[in-house]
């Protein structure tokens, strides 16, 4: 080839590119298989079930699933399966898929028998030990009770509705108690928006009696929206009252991490009572997952 | 009179066929086939710069129409009162003026007089033609340095790669300005034999500083490529002084006539040119970073990675251009220093083809080096460093035809495979811009396995927001009358461009406020995404009515906004 070594370089790139043509045609999911793989899916799904499809970035499954429960996360972690029953596990065999996801269930979970469809597959995971959320959190926004503690001294009810979330008196275009769904940690995350008031104020969230299951556990994760987490000028404190009871104080420090907790319900019914502050609350925008989650 | 009719008929005729047949000739057909080309497929939506120059356009164009009307009624000074310059061209004025007043009139001329093409293509001409412009001057400079088969096929592959190929359609800078650095490359290289050329380099520096203020940077890469060319120059006296090369005289034509052109072209800058022009500049001295995706990062601040534009372009360009590309950069580059090494060794000034072989190799490097600089901001995904691309796809160009120089030699058969060894290079990037044509900027090549690669690396997947231009006849088909749409990267200026072109109803509403419309776009860009999970949080639904995807990747969604029924106590 030395006679050629112009005519070997274009050669090697036209049969590089024919063959990797290919290859990425080959990685293709076909439209027909994701709804029959979507049907089968609906098909079996019960009520207490995730849905955990893998990769992230093929949208296909959400376009026909994103009405259930249903996670697409980069980073699957086992905290993010408290509270289900099932997980029906959704894989696409395209360019970048990698069988983490499988490999993290199948050590939380029992598999049973797989479907495949093309280059989908679905897999049944029965959780053991089952679980079932008795109260999330975001679901439940409008049953709250919000007050936010001004620094100044002035107290007053954040009782005015818009939709899905409570707007506070002062800045209600930033200081509200809503659903929400940011990215926290690389990975979109449902949770409910607590931005602390300026100052060290307080805002106060009443929880509604259902959220209390004696013995339940109350898990949940918290961290700033990455829009803005790099400008976050303070931690923010969370503390958790069962009645007068101090359940969980948690520090979460200013950055782009998630942090999760768990924590054990009392026996005996008691109000419970979120309560967020900060030192300094620039372009904190604090979001807080919750749910009572309890065993089956 | 016959005679004379029949004589004046056949100059006429041979002078068409010598024209036809010589490298001018075939030039100004290869740029008119550009401009037809993509005129003809200027579908793409509009990004979010082009409403404003199309608006940019518009106004200033507003200003020639004002001044025709003053010059009839006598009162032509008005015209150029500080009042009405500013008035006229004060919008947009950190881009200077020159592409947005040619948009101006191929807009009035071919839209509004001549009515050959629609109302955002009328904007888009103006770009157009200048890479028309730039086509020709691709080809004449494939002449000049290779031959004419280089020529042709450079320009065949510039275009037949997916980002240029987009970006060559819109009404904005970056197309342009490419255009203007091969002319102006071009140019310098004439006018080191030539001094009508060393005038033409001095215009024509203005006008591509007059496009866009990358141009800045072609003085420092004219120079070092002049400079590394008579580096055997460079040497010292017995007197211990050192003794330069010549200067360039395109250098000084550029100082001289340059500033001039751009002066002249930026009417904003008249009744005070140092604080407005200086004004423009120090905008783009303090450019503001935007967030960047790359290999899962998302980099808000500098430093910025230095390997950014070379890895896009390695993931970008497709294969085929790339691989003989590098190969054709290394092999100039080479021929390069050789000619250096020889003007060292015969004490001779260099060769015009050692010359442009430097200067074509520092030109394909400059500008992703100046990305590279970690504190340079890297939005725009490729286009920002879209000049070398000319250079590149001649270095490529002059490789393929090599090989079938090569390949015509092998044994009998090799001179039959020719054409077929033609038509694959050119073929198959030519089906990647085929396939991704109106997205061209979300393409990735074959090494990555495309757009699933790209996103699975955590790559820029889209921006700018043009292609929710796609999902524009589902709102139409589906909106209730005086439905609000949220556009998300599509701004309010393209937003009406669409209505006043016919792709988008006009009783639609333009809506800011997520919560308050009825249907959302929501483009899958990293640091935008979050107003896609808005919708999610809102709807609680993460189904959306559609999407535009590529290989099952989405780069937008649109969203039907129904809220989730909220029962309050």
């Amino acid at each position: 080839m030395k006679r050629w070594p112009h005519l070997l370089v274009v050669l090697v790139a036209v049969g590089a590119s024919l063959v990797l043509s290919f290859v990425r045609l080959s990685r293709r999911v076909d439209e027909r298989d994701l709804d029959a793989a979507a049907q089968a899916l609906r098909t079996e799904y019960r009520d207490g079930d995730l849905v955990v499809v893998t990769p992230y970035y093929i949208s296909g499954p959400r376009e026909r699933l994103g009405d259930l429960p249903l996670l697409s996360p980069r980073q699957l972690d086992a905290a993010d399966l408290r509270g289900y029953a099932r997980v029906q596990l959704l894989e696409l065999d395209v360019t970048g898929a990698t069988s983490a996801f499988r490999e993290l269930l199948s050590v939380q979970a029992q598999a049973q028998p797989t479907a495949t469809f093309g280059r989908v597959r679905l897999t049944t995971f029965v959780r053991i030990p089952s679980e079932r959320r008795r109260f999330d959190l975001g679901e439940q926004v409008a049953a709250l009770q919000v007050t936010a503690h001004y620094a100044d001294g002035l107290v007053a009810r954040c009782d005015k509705f818009e939709r899905d979330r409570w707007l506070c008196p002062r800045d209600s275009s930033w200081s509200y108690v809503g659903r929400e769904v940011v990215e926290i940690d690389d990975d979109p995350r449902a949770c409910v928006w607590l931005h602390p008031l300026p100052k060290g104020g307080e805002l106060r969230v009443v929880l509604p009696d259902i959220a209390f299951v004696p013995n339940a556990h109350l898990i949940g994760g918290m961290g700033f929206a990455a829009s803005g987490a790099k400008r976050v000028q303070a931690p923010v404190q969370v503390r958790l009252f069962a009645g007068e009871q101090e359940l969980m104080r948690r520090e979460h420090p200013a950055g782009s991490s998630y942090t999760r907790y768990d924590v054990v319900l009392p026996a005996e019914p008691v109000p419970l009572t979120l309560m967020v502050t900060s030192e300094n609350n620039g372009a904190a925008h604090f979001c807080l997952s919750l749910s009572t989650v309890e065993a089956l | 009179m016959r005679t004379s009719w029949s004589v004046w008929k056949s100059r006429v005729h041979q002078a068409g066929r010598k024209l036809w047949q010589s490298d001018t000739g075939i030039s100004i057909l290869i740029g008119l086939l550009v401009v037809l080309g993509l005129t003809a497929t200027a579908d793409q939506g509009y990004v979010r710069d082009e409403g404003y120059y199309f608006k940019a356009a518009r106004e200033y164009h507003a200003w020639f129409e004002e001044l025709w009307r003053n010059l009839w009624a006598g009162r032509l000074g008005e015209s150029f009162s500080t009042a009405t310059l500013s008035r006229a061209f004060g919008y947009n004025t950190e881009h200077p003026g020159f592409v947005k007043l040619l948009m101006g009139w191929s807009w009035k001329l071919f839209h509004e007089w001549l009515g050959v093409v629609g109302d955002a293509t009328g904007y888009r001409l103006g770009s157009i033609l200048m890479n028309g412009v730039g086509a020709a001057f691709t080809y004449l400079l494939g002449v000049r340095v290779w031959n004419r088969s280089v020529g042709v096929l450079g320009v065949a592959l510039l275009f037949a790669c997916p980002h240029v190929y987009y970006h060559s359609h819109l009404a904005c800078f970056d197309g342009p300005i490419t255009a203007m650095t091969v002319v102006v490359t071009y140019a310098f290289l004439r006018s080191l034999q030539s001094w009508r050329w060393v005038i033409a380099t001095g215009l024509l520096w203005g006008v591509a500083v007059a496009t866009k203020h990358n141009a800045l940077f072609l003085i420092p890469t004219l120079l070092l490529a002049y400079g590394l060319s008579r580096l055997a120059e460079f040497r010292w006296t017995p007197q211990w002084r050192l003794s330069l090369p010549a200067v360039p005289l395109a250098i000084f034509a550029i100082a001289v006539l340059g500033p001039l052109v751009f002066f002249v072209t930026y009417p904003y800058g008249w009744p005070a040119p140092m604080s407005r022009i200086g004004a423009y500049y120090s905008y783009h001295l303090h450019h503001e970073h935007y967030p960047v995706d790359y290999f899962g990062t998302l980099y808000t601040e500098p430093p910025f990675p230095v390997s950014f534009p070379f890895v896009m372009s390695a993931i970008t360009v497709p294969l085929v251009v790339l691989l003989p590309g590098i190969v054709g950069w290394l092999l100039v580059s080479w021929r390069a220093l050789r000619a250096l090494v020889l003007a060292f060794k015969t004490r001779t000034e260099m060769s015009e083809a050692g010359s442009a072989a430097w200067l074509l190799t520092v030109s394909a490097f400059i500008p992703p080096a100046i990305i590279a600089e970690p504190s340079v901001p890297i939005f725009g995904g490729t286009k920002h460093w879209m000049p070398m691309m000319p250079f590149f796809a001649l270095f490529a160009a002059a490789v393929v035809v090599a090989a079938c120089r090569e390949l015509a030699h092998v044994r009998r058969w090799g001179q039959r495979l020719v054409p077929v060894l033609l038509a694959l290079v050119v073929l198959l990037p030519a089906f990647e811009t085929y396939r991704t044509e109106r997205d061209g900027q979300t393409y990735f090549n074959e090494l990555i396995l495309g757009h699933q690669g790209g996103a699975a690396l955590g790559m820029p997947r889209t921006f700018w927001g043009g292609y929710g231009v796609r999902l524009l006849p589902l709102i139409n088909e589906r909106a209730r009358p005086g439905a609000g749409v949220y556009t998300h990267r599509m701004n309010y200026d393209d937003f009406a461009a669409y209505q006043r072109n016919g792709l988008l109803r006009t009783d639609l509403r333009f809506v800011s406020e997520l919560r308050q419309a009825d249907y959302a776009l929501t483009y899958h860009q990293r640091e935008y995404q979050d107003a896609e999970y808005r919708v999610w949080a809102f709807t609680g639904d993460r189904r959306p009515l559609a999407s535009v995807t590529f290989d099952g990747v989405a780069t937008v969604s649109l969203y039907e906004l129904r809220p989730k029924a909220e029962v309050r106590r």
